[in-house]
């Protein structure tokens, strides 16, 4: 299991890489992906989409469930990775390179993990 | 001078159940058509395209046998029979409609109809005929657009309307426009082994319907080798040696603005165009008798009246949603509105329905529009994965998803992409009619096992 030193990471399994104090990129992380399986399709919002920290602005689709992706901070898509909702299993293969959006203008952000505390945590509740 | 209550013209889906309406309603009805009875959608298509794509889908599935321990052997597809069979299926629905007209005592006048006066109607050709009615319903329809592009007029280059009559195999089929028209076409010819690509103007396929679909259209034509151009703008056709030759703008990246447009040629056998279509009112109308239009279309009330006093028009000639199911409702309603009947069938919720494999079928709005109507909305997904009666059939990936009020739970819509998909729309759009919520449509049995299961899973939660 994987867990880079340069991300945020959320209760829900999502990571987050700043490229400012306003502007990130947002995914799930290796060990979502390990629970939810292959991944087969990723619905993603559209640009100028409000995010809402703690709220679902996307989902993804694997042979087993749908899961709910939250949102880990406030503020608006300015990108959307079109490469990755042709190809999903780019959540598995690399997730951490399997980026979902860029968000801008980040006003508010969840109690965010480092990647020590994120893997504590996910130790503990494994 | 014939006497009648109701004078139909055009004869296709929204025409003879309107008829049929106002005969059973006891109104002398007499139905003019000057082509085949049933119109486009039983003649150039509903009928005819579901007819072939069901032969299609029977080709796909014997050539997957083996895997269900069934051997076929080899699989072949004859287009020349396929035909055949598609022309036998059109000819018995369009007998059940002369055979109920009768019935129901219609009289059919063969010929084009005109508007020559108030209540007047002038038939010419296999029958010549002057009708008159206190009442005349407009249901001429539609034709395939023709875009005025370079090259458009090229052998070759043809509409659904040719594309319906081909018997022969297509090496490389283009399809301009990613409409539901043209997926379906995809969807056939990509079934039968045809290089099929398609170019899009908008970002999407399916560009009036939601994202997701969209999405999940785009992946399983990938999927099956159809190459995909959206955000795409046709330039012009070539054609050099019986090769045709599709030349496209198309944006890096589309819908995006500032983007960098790259120019792609590709190679076809025929090109089909299937950019939308427009409303046929040639020779509807004597001088001086032409109600109030626009761009083409006949304008109309919410009853189907015209700017003229007694004449209604319904279905695709009054443009807005083309579909068979709505212009049968209007239809249906148009003539209720004339008998003074109050009772009307509900048009706020217009099911769609496209018939690739699987089926993709939507009504009432989707979770951004009902966002952006200021709703405060819900959805909730169900992949068809879980579904017994998928995995058993072996059917590809598909969900349902169900958009609803987050306080009252009341349904707002539903998108589906799944097997029978068409056919389980209806429940939904009953539930909307009726204002049901989530827990209303969870109250009752659905049996087991069925795709239909998987709508419990999703209105439960």
């Amino acid at each position: 299991m994987n867990f880079p030193k340069n991300l945020k990471y959320t209760k829900t399994h999502e990571w987050v890489r700043f490229e400012d104090e306003t502007t990130a990129y947002v995914g799930i992380t290796d060990y979502a992906q390990d629970q939810l399986g292959d991944l087969v399709f990723v619905n993603l919002p559209a640009e100028g989409d409000t995010l809402a920290c703690g709220e679902a602005f996307a989902d993804v689709e694997s042979v087993k469930a749908v899961s709910d992706v939250n949102a880990p901070v406030t503020g608006t898509v300015a990108e959307v990775n079109e490469a990755l909702a042709d190809a999903p299993e780019m959540m598995n293969e690399a997730p951490y390179e399997a980026w979902f959006v860029r968000v801008e203008d980040i006003t508010d952000t969840d109690d965010l993990m480092d990647a020590e505390e994120y893997e504590e945590f996910v130790k503990t509740e494994g | 001078m014939k006497e009648y209550d109701l004078i139909v013209i055009g004869a296709g889906p929204g025409g003879y159940e309107a008829a049929f309406e106002a005969a059973d309603r006891g109104l002398k009805t007499a139905l003019v058509e000057k082509n085949a009875l049933g119109g486009t959608c039983l003649n150039r298509g509903c009928i005819p395209t579901k007819a072939l794509l069901h032969a299609a889908g029977l080709y796909t599935m014997a050539a997957g046998a083996s895997a269900f321990g069934i051997d076929v052997g080899e699989v072949t597809a004859d287009p020349a029979r396929m035909q055949q069979r598609k022309n036998d299926v059109v000819q018995q629905l369009r007998a059940g409609i002369e055979a109920t007209a009768k019935r129901k005592k219609v009289d059919l006048y063969r010929g084009l109809g005109t508007v020559t006066g108030e209540g007047n109607v002038a038939v010419s050709g296999e029958t010549t005929e002057d009708l008159h009615a206190a009442h005349v319903l407009l249901a001429t329809g539609s034709r395939p657009a023709r875009i005025p592009l370079p090259g458009s007029d090229l052998p070759g280059v043809i509409t659904s309307d040719e594309l319906l009559e081909e018997t022969g195999r297509i090496g490389r089929l283009l399809i301009i426009g990613g409409g539901v028209i043209g997926v379906e076409f995809a969807g056939l010819y990509a079934a039968l082994g045809t290089e099929v690509t398609i170019v899009e103007a908008m970002p999407q396929l399916l560009p009036a319907m939601d994202r997701e679909l969209a999405q999940s259209l785009k992946m399983l034509l990938t999927k099956r080798g159809v190459s995909l151009y959206t955000g795409a703008r046709v330039r012009e056709i070539k054609e050099s040696e019986n090769v045709l030759t599709c030349v496209f703008d198309r944006e890096k990246r589309p819908g995006k603005e500032g983007g960098d447009v790259e120019t792609l040629t590709k190679e076809a056998d025929k090109i089909l165009i299937a950019v939308g279509r427009r409303p046929c009112t040639e020779g509807l109308f004597a001088e001086g008798c032409q109600p109030a239009m626009e761009r083409g279309r006949i304008l109309v009330d919410e009853n189907g009246q015209t700017s003229l006093p007694g004449v209604y028009a319904i279905g695709d000639v009054t443009g807005g949603i083309m579909l068979a199911h709505m212009a049968t409702a209007a239809g249906i309603n148009a003539v209720r509105h004339m008998a003074g009947v109050a009772e009307r069938i509900d048009t706020r919720f217009v099911p769609s329905c496209v018939y690739t494999e699987p089926e993709i079928a939507c009504v009432g709005l989707t979770l951004d529009e009902a966002k952006a109507a200021g709703i405060a909305a819900d959805s909730r997904k169900v992949p068809m994965t879980a579904n017994g009666k998928t995995v058993l059939t072996g059917a590809e990936r598909g969900y349902i998803r169900v958009v609803f009020e987050k306080e009252s739970g009341k349904l707002l819509g539903a998108q589906m992409m799944c097997e029978r998909a068409t056919d389980m729309i209806g429940e939904f759009t009953q539930a909307l009619s009726a204002g049901l919520t989530m827990a209303d449509m969870a109250r009752v049995i659905r049996p087991h096992p069925t795709f239909s299961e998987a709508i419990t899973d999703a209105v439960r939660g």
